[in-house]
């Protein structure tokens, strides 16, 4: 376990993919940051970014959820999917180094890019708050601290699930698709989820015009029973449907899900890596 | 311990397909071992059972004495080294960090031995080049080195030549010759080029359709190849009468060209091609090839099914 752990470290400094990974966390965060004013340029008459200060960073961080997991599609296509197509798993295998230990030692690679991605875009944006000179008060308080925390969780869940498509599916780039799929899905579906839930259970509609006799019918688009239920719970479980800061409260429940979801995915990658014959 | 790998009744399904069918086969200590046959006669699926990569459907192997269905096999697989199919390499990495990946993967701590390692394959001068950049022969040694990490007792080796040009398949032989004398190395080896192999081979196992159809030690096999003699006269239409008479076996290659089977000298020869009024132009060994011995071993085969 040690080696192979020791081994998947020492590629990920040798090939140069830690390097890239600061770098291009670091370019996620000024982008973020750069939309960010851009929008606000649009939205205020007076042409310029608003003052920034806490809710800036929020913002900003908030919007890492929606670059980093395919950031992290990305690496782990050609961290572990590389692996896996130039067959060098092959070389641990043969020496004895169990698929378990393959498995975690990847998906620890995997995770700690993921962290490292989340802290330094947040620490780019933390900085360009800092030193901007139109900023108010800003400090890392503890609401800033659990929401980062929350994303990291986020983007992590993501990385175990993109991992566990690189490790099953036979060629990388089939599985980097799935993966981005997988994630414009995540992204996109919350919204619709939404605007399902919003559907009324009934509306009041004009039955004669002559007499203007209003009445209430059932509304067929609504969805009731254990279905709603169930929307509700991935609706409030999803990292995409935060309009404003003032959701924050719902956030810690997004983390909490995709923390199962990275134990469950990951459970399920180590029992059935056991069994697996790579090519 | 005579054998360093021994396989008894070793069976590979994929679905109803049978790849390998009750594979029983010893691999002495220090022997290179050469496994003859034809795409998909199950050579690659044998290679990846014994390195790991594959789970036999039934049967068993031990490895230095160690059974499959040990738990040590895990442990007694850092004394071995292969290449499968193709060399596992990283492209974007060095020689000198492909080979210390390999040593980290073996949980080997000193990496003094890395540069030595390197000029056993002649790959000592590449410095920081990426593997990516390698050509093809030099990919193929570098898979070698990262075989060779720690020292194996036993390398197998899929196809380890393909592709090679022809002075890369020398090079690739000295290298072979040279780990097995001077490391007393076991090697299992594959190939088609059946005339390479028999230059390196110390051992055969001839696999067909999954089932071992024989083996037999080198020298064995110089015995049960069938000797000829290449005959070039000026007609062969005169002299077959001749040879015919004399219960001479032959088989006419050309207008000018013969292979004579019977042990005959070469006096004799001369005498009834001077019988026949043909000029003898040279007489010359032609021995049967260990691809001919593979062919015809086959052809019986396919014959008795």
């Amino acid at each position: 376990m040690i080696c192979s752990l020791k081994s998947s470290f020492y590629r990920f400094v040798r090939t140069g993919m830690l390097t890239k990974v600061l770098v291009f966390s670091a370019l996620i965060g000024l982008a973020v940051i750069i939309n960010t004013c851009l929008d606000d340029m649009m939205m205020y008459l007076i042409r310029r970014p608003r003052y920034v200060d806490n809710t800036f960073i929020i913002t900003n961080v908030l919007k890492l959820v929606y670059v980093i997991p395919f950031a992290s599609a990305v690496f782990c296509s050609v961290f572990t999917g590389s692996e896996i197509s130039m067959r060098s798993v092959n070389n641990k295998i043969a020496t004895g180094i169990t698929r378990f230990s393959v498995y975690l030692s990847e998906l620890a690679v995997s995770v700690v890019a993921t962290v490292l991605s989340v802290i330094v875009s947040f620490a780019a944006i933390f900085l360009f708050a800092k030193y901007v000179p139109v900023k108010e008060n800003v400090k890392i308080n503890k609401q800033i601290i659990l929401l980062v925390l929350s994303v990291t969780i986020i983007c992590i869940a993501f990385t175990a699930l993109f991992l566990w498509f690189q490790l099953f599916f036979r060629h990388k780039f089939i599985a980097l698709a799935c993966s981005l799929v997988m994630a414009l899905t995540v992204v996109t579906v919350s919204p619709v989820i939404g605007g399902l839930l919003e559907e009324p259970y009934r509306y009041y509609v004009m039955t004669d015009e002559e007499t203007g006799t209003y009445e209430w019918r059932a509304n067929p688009y609504y969805i009731g029973g254990t279905l709603r239920n169930v929307l509700t719970f991935v609706y409030d479980s999803s990292p995409y449907n935060f309009d404003s800061v003032t959701d924050l409260n719902r956030f810690p429940q997004a983390a909490v899900t995709a923390g199962m979801i990275f134990v469950l995915t990951s459970a399920t990658g180590m029992v059935s890596v056991k069994k697996k014959e790579f090519l | 311990m005579d054998n360093v790998l021994e396989i008894k009744n070793l069976c590979k399904d994929y679905g109803k397909f049978h790849v390998l069918k009750s594979i029983t086969l010893d691999i002495p200590n220090g022997s290179i071992f050469g496994l003859v046959g034809r795409n998909g006669a199950g050579k690659t699926t044998l290679m990846r059972i014994l390195t790991g990569l594959s789970e036999p459907t039934s049967g068993t192997y031990s490895l230095a004495g160690i059974e499959s269905s040990d738990k040590k096999i895990l442990s007694v697989r850092r004394r071995m080294g292969s290449i499968i199919e193709s060399p596992a390499i990283y492209k974007n990495l060095s020689a000198y960090d492909n080979v210390k990946l390999q040593y980290i993967n073996l949980g080997m701590t000193s990496f003094e031995s890395i540069p030595d390692l390197l000029e056993l394959v002649d790959l000592q001068g590449t410095g920081k080049k990426k593997a990516g950049k390698f050509s093809l022969g030099m990919r193929q040694r570098l898979g070698i080195a990262v075989a060779l990490c720690g020292k194996p007792d036993i390398l197998i080796l899929d196809e380890p030549i393909n592709g090679l040009d022809p002075q890369g398949i020398i090079q690739m032989r000295e290298i072979l010759l040279r780990i097995n004398h001077e490391r007393h190395t076991t090697i299992l080896i594959s190939s088609h080029i059946l005339e390479e192999l028999s230059k390196l081979a110390t051992h055969y196992a001839f696999i067909e359709k999954g089932e071992i159809l024989q083996t037999l030690s080198s020298s064995e096999l110089m015995g049960k190849v069938r000797k000829a003699s290449r005959l070039k006269v000026t007609s062969t239409e005169r002299l077959c009468p001749v040879f015919d008479r004399e219960c001479i076996e032959y088989k006419v290659e050309d207008e000018e060209t013969l292979d004579i089977f019977t042990d005959i000298t070469a006096s004799k020869v001369v005498a009834l091609a001077n019988e026949a009024n043909v000029e003898v132009i040279s007489i010359t060994d032609n021995n049967e090839s260990l691809e001919g011995y593979f062919m015809n071993l086959v052809a019986k085969r396919d014959g008795i099914s």
